[in-house]
């Protein structure tokens, strides 16, 4: 007969709360009691006073204290030995364990510092959120500069024309403006001389403030000083000052004389290198009072506080614009200026002519993201190996439990055990974060040190993270283990249902499931980079080296001497695909009123033109004495079409006209040109970008030149640039020559997807050996523990594959499953990332499934090697217990 | 020397009386003798602070089937509590024979 028992869950709670010494009379008390009354006076009146009595029991006299048993008083001693023994008892577990705990944090380290790194952009700058550049906007452009008023013929006095005016405004601070040589509205090198020493620079930067300039950014004087007259100086960094006057830089540099292209300045003091998260870098800074070779400058505002309505702040500034720039006042392609806060320019700013390629945020997170994803397979893969080797240690907890370990205690223990496998990871995954750190700076650009790493607060939050992560992962095996009778802990039940296979085969899922969104996310990354190194982009890019040529003469003269070269099979002139963007032109077609502003102006010359391959039935027209033709490329022609409903041919001879909303002298409106031809749509910037109208001009030859194409022999590559460089040389003393290929251009264009490519591929090749390495040791112990069920099946005639085909079939659905859940997610990321590029592929499942497939098979693999071995033991081996 | 509640004298008196004392049953023999009821959670209070004061010592024995298989903790007096409820007596009696008209 079943005896009455009173309510369940007040009985639970009786047990929660109560002190372990006392809950059992207290428990067998009320048991009695209720008992008794139920007899007497029925169910719920026994019920009633058994809530009663618990509750009158809820006191602080009677609950749980924080103190140990006396007879079971664990040391760390105990807790540490027996760890160490169990970590060497299990040796290739704890291996595993040990290394994915290692390979997490170490991947969680540097995707923490990266992430620091680049999230503190601009930290440098004192007050950086008072700190904006001053951004203008344009047709529907936004430029990052400022021009001056008469370009690049301003006068000194005009180059200040619109600092001037801002600093009347009370809200501004103090205002600098700079150029640096390698940004795109200067774009050249120079030769600097120094203590003898002559070198080729491209990181120099100009600026016409110098006192705003140090202000506001705070260089970091090391020698020399920054106070008194400023004009013709130079700030120098050490590592410049380390390149002309050696380790001796320190007494030499400051005084010293430096020639920085062919003006003279003198050194003033030597500064701290720029951060590698700035958004511009310089070597030189040359203190000026006209800014040489360029036609506007960057401009940045340090206001006295944040302000409380930014728009307003714009227009003000907006008005003081123009009025130092009175002719921008009727120009309807004037937007207005706007304020951009320093700290946003490294995360991806991409407005014109940037003084930098940023980076792009996405990539940011997502390399987090995917340290998340490594992380959660290293905590699965431990889970379930632990979990399958504590099977053995039943017995252990129970001779503890009956010395008078609590569940508290024994949690307690293993809780110490996964804390103190990740504390030992630690070192090991610092040594490897050590030794990967160089081809890490390498791979994302930027300048990590080991010493940021070992720096106090960031030792310090890994410290915690580890412990958090150990902490983390032995929850569920130790509440696990804490939760087991103590008698079932001694009963012979060896067919480990531990917390049910099922938690097992989830485990294995989620981690086969991340693995293949990861590797699958990689493949469709690197399938589009391919497409867009090998896609065919409108042009021949092959073979083509371009370098600055400045002056129509100096070309020409360059032009006939290399020509006399057989290897040199072409010269051209004018632009060249694989720019970042420019600025657009206003036009209208004449047939029609409607002004756009979405088309880009280009000019070439026909050597050009053929050099890359580009052909138009209207260059014929160069060949018959015209001296110039103007064609449309297919997305103009489209447009055309769209807006006046005629034939694309209809336009041949009609006029496009240039910037209408432009008074001439003479009272007309713009810049008419007939229209010669079409050409066929190419890529002439990154295919990120989809085509957009273009007006190309090209002449047979250019009444400019700032640049010179040379198409070379193949074959003869080394000789024939070697050639090309020796004739620049005589022709050209003052600037250095520097030279590139139009294809590596091309590829710099993809930079940062290129980087991210890397960087998962390599994660996702860890991520598989981490799952398989653990798949492979639980295999192992699964069936070391199935040894015997396995033998019997074997005695009663299974053969070798059908025991094979048992393991691997639990799992095989397992993979199934995953695959589902997987697949609509790797798509969705990967076209998210894909829609990024006006031209890409389409990620298509049937590669997924491959993959998965090609997964499947390396784990089965896995699982065939280890359950092979048992499969094929003899049978007598495992039944000689019994 | 210690003092003793009304409640916790009566409990003492209880344990030494019966005569394998634990909770609930000196809870029911309290009821019987001063037809009272008395909460368990009250018999355990008292039996705690009796068992600090060193008056009673404890065990934990005799897990019964009417009990879930639990088992009991039996109280006895200690040389101590046998010593205090005599001196409360001879106490009493003294107080009470100074009453005229009682014998």
């Amino acid at each position: 007969m079943t005896p009455n028992d009173p309510p369940k869950w007040l009985n639970a709670l009786l047990i929660w709360f109560c002190d372990n010494d006392r809950e059992e009379e207290i428990d067998g008390d009320l048991l009695e009691a209720y008992r008794d009354q139920r007899n007497e006076r029925g169910k719920t009146v026994a019920d009633v006073y058994y809530f009663i009595s618990v509750i009158k029991f809820f006191k602080p006299r009677f609950m749980q204290k924080l103190r140990s048993t006396q007879e079971y008083a664990p040391r760390f001693g105990n807790y540490l030995k027996v760890a160490i023994r169990n970590l060497i008892r299990y040796r290739y577990m704890s291996a595993v364990n040990l290394l994915g705990f290692a390979l997490g944090l170490s991947v969680v380290v540097l995707a923490g510092e990266y992430l620091n790194d680049q999230l503190t952009a601009e930290s440098h700058v004192p007050d950086a959120e008072r700190v904006y550049r001053i951004t203008r906007g344009y047709r529907s452009q936004i430029y990052s500069c400022l021009g001056f008023p008469q370009w690049y013929e301003s006068t000194a006095s005009q180059q200040l024309a619109s600092a001037t005016v801002f600093r009347e405004l009370p809200e501004v601070e103090a205002l600098a403006q700079f150029t640096t040589a390698s940004s795109a509205i200067m774009g050249r090198e120079f030769f600097a001389e120094a203590n003898g020493r002559r070198l080729a620079e491209s990181d120099i930067l100009f600026t016409n403030t110098p006192e705003a300039f140090q202000e506001i950014f705070d260089w970091k004087v090391l020698a020399g000083s920054t106070e008194g007259s400023l004009t013709s100086q130079v700030l120098i960094t050490q590592s410049s000052a380390e390149k002309y006057f050696g380790a001796d830089w320190a007494s030499q540099a400051i005084g010293s004389p430096i020639l920085v292209g062919d003006a003279n300045f003198l050194i003033k003091a030597v500064i701290e290198d720029v951060p590698d998260n700035a958004h511009f870098h310089f070597g030189i800074a040359a203190l000026v009072d006209s800014i040489p070779y360029t036609w506007g400058a960057y401009t940045y505002a340090r206001l006295g506080q944040v302000p409380g309505d930014l728009r307003q702040m714009e227009e003000k500034l907006t008005e003081a614009y123009f009025q130092a720039n009175p002719a921008a006042i009727d120009d309807e392609n004037e937007k207005g200026l706007s304020l951009q806060p320093i700290s946003d320019i490294h995360l991806g700013s991409d407005h014109l002519y940037e003084l930098e390629r940023n980076v792009n945020p996405f990539y940011i997170y997502l390399f987090a993201v995917i340290g998340g994803v490594m992380l959660l397979i290293v905590v699965a893969n431990y889970i379930n190996l632990t979990i399958a080797i504590y099977a053995n240690r039943y017995k252990e907890i129970g001779v503890r439990k009956t010395l008078g370990a609590r569940k508290g205690d024994i949690r307690f223990q293993f809780l110490f055990e996964s804390a103190f496998l990740t504390l030992l990871a630690l070192p090991v995954s610092i040594v490897l974060t050590s030794l990967a750190l160089p081809y890490f700076n390498q791979l994302l650009d930027v300048q990590l040190s080991v010493a940021q790493l070992l720096s106090p607060a960031h030792l310090a939050v890994l410290i915690a993270f580890s412990l958090v992560l150990g902490l983390a992962c032995g929850l569920y095996p130790a509440m696990l283990l804490s939760r087991r009778s103590l008698l079932s802990l001694f009963r012979k039940n060896k067919s480990a249902k531990m917390g049910a296979v099922g938690l097992r085969k989830v485990l294995i899922g989620v981690q086969f499931a991340l693995l293949l969104t990861l590797s699958g996310y990689a493949f469709f990354v690197n399938r589009q980079l391919d497409y867009v190194h090998n896609r065919e982009l409108g042009f021949d890019k092959e073979d083509i080296m371009y370098f600055r040529v400045l002056g129509a003469e100096k070309y020409e003269l360059m032009r006939t001497e290399l020509l006399k070269n057989p290897n040199v099979l072409a010269v051209g002139n004018g632009g060249l695909p694989g720019d970042d963007s420019f600025n657009t032109v206003n036009y209208r077609f004449e047939e029609s009123e409607e002004v756009f502003d979405d088309a880009n102006q280009i000019y070439m010359d026909l050597a050009s033109a053929e050099m890359l391959g580009l052909w138009s039935p209207a260059f014929e027209q160069l060949t018959n004495g015209k001296e110039r033709v103007l064609v449309l490329n297919e997305a103009a022609a489209l447009k055309y079409e769209q807006i006046t409903g005629n034939e694309q041919q209809q336009l041949i001879g009609k006029q496009i006209i240039e910037s209408p909303q432009f008074r001439n002298e003479d009272g007309t409106l713009g810049f008419p040109e007939e229209v010669d031809g079409f050409i066929k749509n190419f890529n002439y910037f990154s295919l990120r970008q989809d085509y957009n109208p273009m007006v190309i001009q090209v002449f047979k030859n250019l009444p400019w030149a700032y640049a010179m194409h040379v198409k070379i022999n193949p074959e003869v590559r080394f000789e024939t640039m070697k050639f090309i460089e020796s004739t620049y040389d005589q022709f050209e003393k003052e600037r250095p020559f520097n030279a590139n290929f139009l294809e590596n251009r091309l590829d710099a264009l993809y930079g940062n997807e290129n980087r991210i490519a890397s960087l998962v591929v390599y994660l996702s090749y860890l991520s598989v050996i981490l799952a398989l390495a653990g798949l492979v040791g639980l295999t192992y112990y699964m069936t070391k523990v199935r040894e015997k069920e396995l033998a019997i099946r074997k005695v009663l005639g299974a053969g070798i594959g059908s025991l094979l085909g048992l393991m691997s079939r639990e799992y095989a659905l397992v993979a199934l499953v995953s695959l589902v859940v997987a697949l609509p997610v790797t798509l969705l990321a990967a076209n998210q990332w894909l829609n990024n590029f006006a031209f890409h592929i389409e990620p298509d499942i049937f590669s997924l499934i491959i993959l998965a497939g090609l997964g499947m098979l390396i784990m089965l693999a896995g699982v065939i090697s280890q359950s092979y071995r048992t499969a094929g033991s003899n049978p007598t081996e495992a039944l000689k217990q019994e | 020397m210690n003092q003793l509640g009304n409640l916790e004298e009566t409990i003492l008196l209880l344990v030494m009386i019966m005569d394998r004392p634990y909770g609930y049953a000196l809870a029911q023999e309290y009821k019987e003798q001063t037809g009272q009821s008395i909460s368990i959670s009250a018999i355990h209070t008292v039996l705690m602070r009796l068992e600090k004061k060193g008056l009673i010592a404890s065990s934990m024995e005799g897990a019964t089937v009417e009990r879930g298989g639990r088992r009991k903790r039996i109280c006895s007096p200690t040389e101590e509590g046998r010593e205090m409820v005599m001196a409360l007596r001879a106490n009493r009696m003294k107080l009470w024979g100074q009453i005229p008209g009682i014998e």
